[in-house]
């Protein structure tokens, strides 16, 4: 038993030349040395990424962890399945050579952005305005400017009289004729979203004596101004992480399944604090649990 | 404001036709589509083909690309390669040679000359932006397609007929339907993830986007875990662990009860409904891949567990089945979508991360979104999927709301549907797409913009 004491050769004088104490930092999901000797540490760092019932130990935990991420692996053994005719695909452009050559997995580009995120305060996903000011129809990007189409317009084209259906399903055999405005954004443009409830498009049923009445009477939300949507609209992608959904504190506890069987786990192995559901699973759980070495 | 640029004279006419790829990891569907499509009978419309999007080496270092995958008959230890990785398009190398095989090869199944034919590329939502500009660079510089639109894969779903998917009292014969849909909670459950977009118009209000990270694989995986701890050793047969969990997974409506009727009872005091079934336990026949390649499921039958006694009693030995029991992992494996810390994940379950998605959405937005859930992708697929979300987010929303929950038809091929719609649309698709002599002028970096609707 070393204790967490490591002897290591060191330049830095001290009072106790030849050893220090040196931080175990060694829990990680694939680290060798998950069984870590500073379980507080280890608690917090998997209080992120695991739902535990709050009675495991941190050997637990990292079984648990590497559980989790075998769960999300393509398959059980590490495959490579080279591509046949390798020669012929050399690509035309620098860049995309640089593209096909590439061998970095997802996890790779995650950690490149996440790091350039940290290194660059603004995110970039919103990307400073670009010196060389692009042709007109590309300028979505700023949102509170009015488009194009309405400085050039007679003024008589204001959102209110646009009729959605309108809009967007001219009479056939006439849209191909009108001479398209070369910058009239066809997309749905932040400033092109429409309101929301535009016209009653079904007639309102009949009417009922109890329409009045203030127990059937309905709220609705008030709704989103214009402004509002269009700035939801126009909001920038949220990152990888920031998508990611959470785990809502007020949740139900953590339900425990048994690991022989799957029902519900009601009895605790003493040795490893794996959950079985009964006496009958247990011994089957024991014949492992105290047979395997380490285990 | 930058000087008006005339429209440049040489600007080709955009092309006949589209390819749409919706690239998932596990299959793409493509197809093309034309705005002469549009004239004809919107029912006769063609299906797009779903093609594995793997490369698969077999037990005998045979690779097949692609859809070469169907000429396949020993699924035993297969092993693919994906080049789209957590639900995005990474290793380019693979996928080239996936879409030379299936696209611009002379022989290709659905062969097109990538310079006389409009791209529709789907990606998951919250792509990282390096990944996106290798998408159009590759695009552009390698494939060289005139004309591109990239988006998140939901937000083609808008451009289908979301009304006929809820079923309501027809009053009065419904006006056609409005071109995006207008307010829609799109829900994709697909092979890496699950992700919830809640899309105004058909764009996508990306504060409200939220993704659980367990999709197809995962359940796959955690299933042939359970079985593998509990019968067999399948962790090597991913394949066939998918195809049982397709036929026999289901989600529960009372997982406490389904629990209770799958409980094999204390020692010595055996249940009835394990030893019989008790309507949930399935046996799953699995192939030998000589007389059976593919397997097949049927009513648990407790007399087959003699068949070892068959053996010993001189039965052929064709004549004898693998049969796989699945009693509580029929409806364990996809709670997991529902409660991921079953499994120890932390993150809420699907009913509750629609609700977390929504309360970053204005409060007046709510009544519409929740009327207007959509459940797409292969997960959608699983029995009783709908059903149980329905009744999650029920319990959750506000109780003045209605909430709806409805799925496609084939909720693989919706995304793929909706980008045929969009593309038979020349107006619609000509203002979101990109030509390539845009992409010349400006840059990467102003499609990238472009595309993020910014």
């Amino acid at each position: 038993m070393d204790f967490g004491i490591l002897e290591i050769a060191n330049s830095k004088a001290t009072a106790a030349p030849g050893w220090a104490y040196v931080p175990d930092t060694g829990v990680g999901v694939s680290a060798p040395a998950v069984t870590a000797l500073q379980p507080g540490r280890a608690k917090r760092a998997r209080n992120l990424t695991l739902a535990t019932a709050g009675d495991t130990t941190a050997k637990q935990d990292a079984k648990l962890l590497r559980g989790l991420e075998e769960l999300t692996r393509e398959s059980h053994r590490e495959v490579q399945i080279p591509i046949a005719g390798r020669a012929n695909q050399k690509g035309t452009t620098p860049a995309v050579r640089k593209i096909l050559a590439s061998n970095k997995t997802f996890n790779n580009h995650l950690d490149d952005y996440t790091s350039l995120k940290e290194l660059a305060p603004p995110p970039p996903s919103t990307p400073q305005p670009i010196v060389v000011s692009p042709p007109p129809v590309s300028t979505p990007g700023t949102p509170l400017v009015k488009p194009a189409p309405h400085l050039t317009s007679k003024g008589t084209r204001s959102h209110k009289k646009k009729d959605p259906s309108q809009l967007l399903r001219p009479p056939p055999g006439t849209v191909r004729k009108l001479p398209i405005p070369p910058i009239t954004p066809i997309a749905p443009n932040p400033q092109e979203i429409k309101p929301l409830i535009t016209l009653p498009i079904l007639p309102p049923p009949p009417s009922h004596p109890g329409d009045s009445d203030p127990l059937l009477q309905s709220r609705i939300p008030r709704m989103p101004t214009q402004e509002e949507i269009n700035n939801l609209v126009s909001a920038p992608p949220l990152s990888y992480e920031e998508t990611r959904g959470r785990l809502n504190e007020e949740e139900r506890p953590v339900r425990l399944f048994c690991e022989v069987c799957g029902y519900w786990g009601r009895v605790r192995c003493v040795r490893c604090g794996g959950r079985v559901c009964a006496l009958e699973c247990l011994d089957v759980h024991r014949e492992e649990c105290f047979s395997r070495y380490g285990a | 404001m930058a000087p008006r640029k005339d429209p440049p004279k040489s600007e080709p006419p955009p092309p006949s036709r589209t390819l749409i790829i919706d690239n998932g990891a596990h299959t793409m569907k493509a197809g093309f589509a034309s705005p002469e499509d549009a004239s004809t009978d919107s029912t006769k419309l063609q299906k797009p083909s779903v093609i594995p999007n793997c490369l698969a080496r077999d037990r005998d270092r045979k690779v097949y690309v692609a859809s070469q995958l169907s000429k396949c008959t020993d699924f035993n230890e297969i092993v693919f390669r994906r080049p789209v990785d957590k639900g995005y398009l990474v290793n380019w190398e693979a996928e080239k040679e996936i879409w030379d095989h299936e696209f611009f090869n002379k022989n290709a199944p659905l062969h097109c000359d990538p310079t006389e034919t409009g791209l529709i590329l789907t990606e998951a939502p919250n792509a990282l932006p390096q990944l996106q500009t290798n998408c159009d660079q590759m695009v552009f510089e390698e494939f060289g397609f005139p004309s591109y639109y990239r988006c998140a894969a939901p937000t083609l779903n808008a451009y289908n007929d979301i009304q006929a998917l809820f079923p309501i009292p027809s009053r009065a014969p419904l006006p056609p339907p409005q071109l995006p849909a207008e307010i829609l909670l799109l829900i994709d459950s697909g092979y890496s993830h699950t992700t919830i977009t809640p899309l105004l118009q058909g764009r996508p209000l990306q504060t409200g986007v939220r993704r659980l990270d367990v999709g197809g694989k995962l359940l796959t995986n955690y299933l042939a875990r359970i079985v593998s701890r509990r019968q067999y050793d399948m962790r090597n047969d991913t394949y066939l662990v998918n195809e049982i969990k397709e036929a026999c997974c289901y989600v529960s409506r009372d997982f406490k009860g389904d629990m209770e009727r799958t409980w094999k009872g204390p020692k010595g005091d055996r249940r009835e409904a394990y030893t019989t079934g008790g309507g949930i336990a399935k046996d799953y026949v699995l192939p030998d891949y000589h007389n059976r390649s593919k397997g097949y499921v049927r009513d648990h039958d407790p007399s087959a567990a003699g068949k070892l006694k068959a053996l010993v009693a001189g039965k052929s030995a064709e004549a004898i089945e693998d049969i796989l029991t699945l009693r509580n992992e029929r409806f364990t494996v996809p709670e997991i979508i529902f409660t991921p810390s079953d499994i120890g994940m932390r993150q809420s379950g699907l009913g509750q991360l629609v609700l977390d998605s929504l309360s970053a959405l204005p409060f007046g937005l709510w009544p519409g979104f929740l009327a207007n859930i959509v459940l797409v992708g292969g997960n959608a697929n699983i029995e009783g999927f709908i059903q149980r979300l329905e009744m999650e987010i029920r319990s959750l929303a506000p109780s003045e709301c209605i909430v709806r929950v409805s799925k496609p038809p084939d909720p693989i091929i919706s995304t793929w549907n909706g980008g045929a719609v969009l593309a038979r649309n020349p107006d619609i698709l000509k203002g979101l797409s990109v030509t390539k002599q845009e992409y010349e002028e400006n840059g990467p970096a102003w499609v990238a913009r472009k595309f993020d609707g910014r």
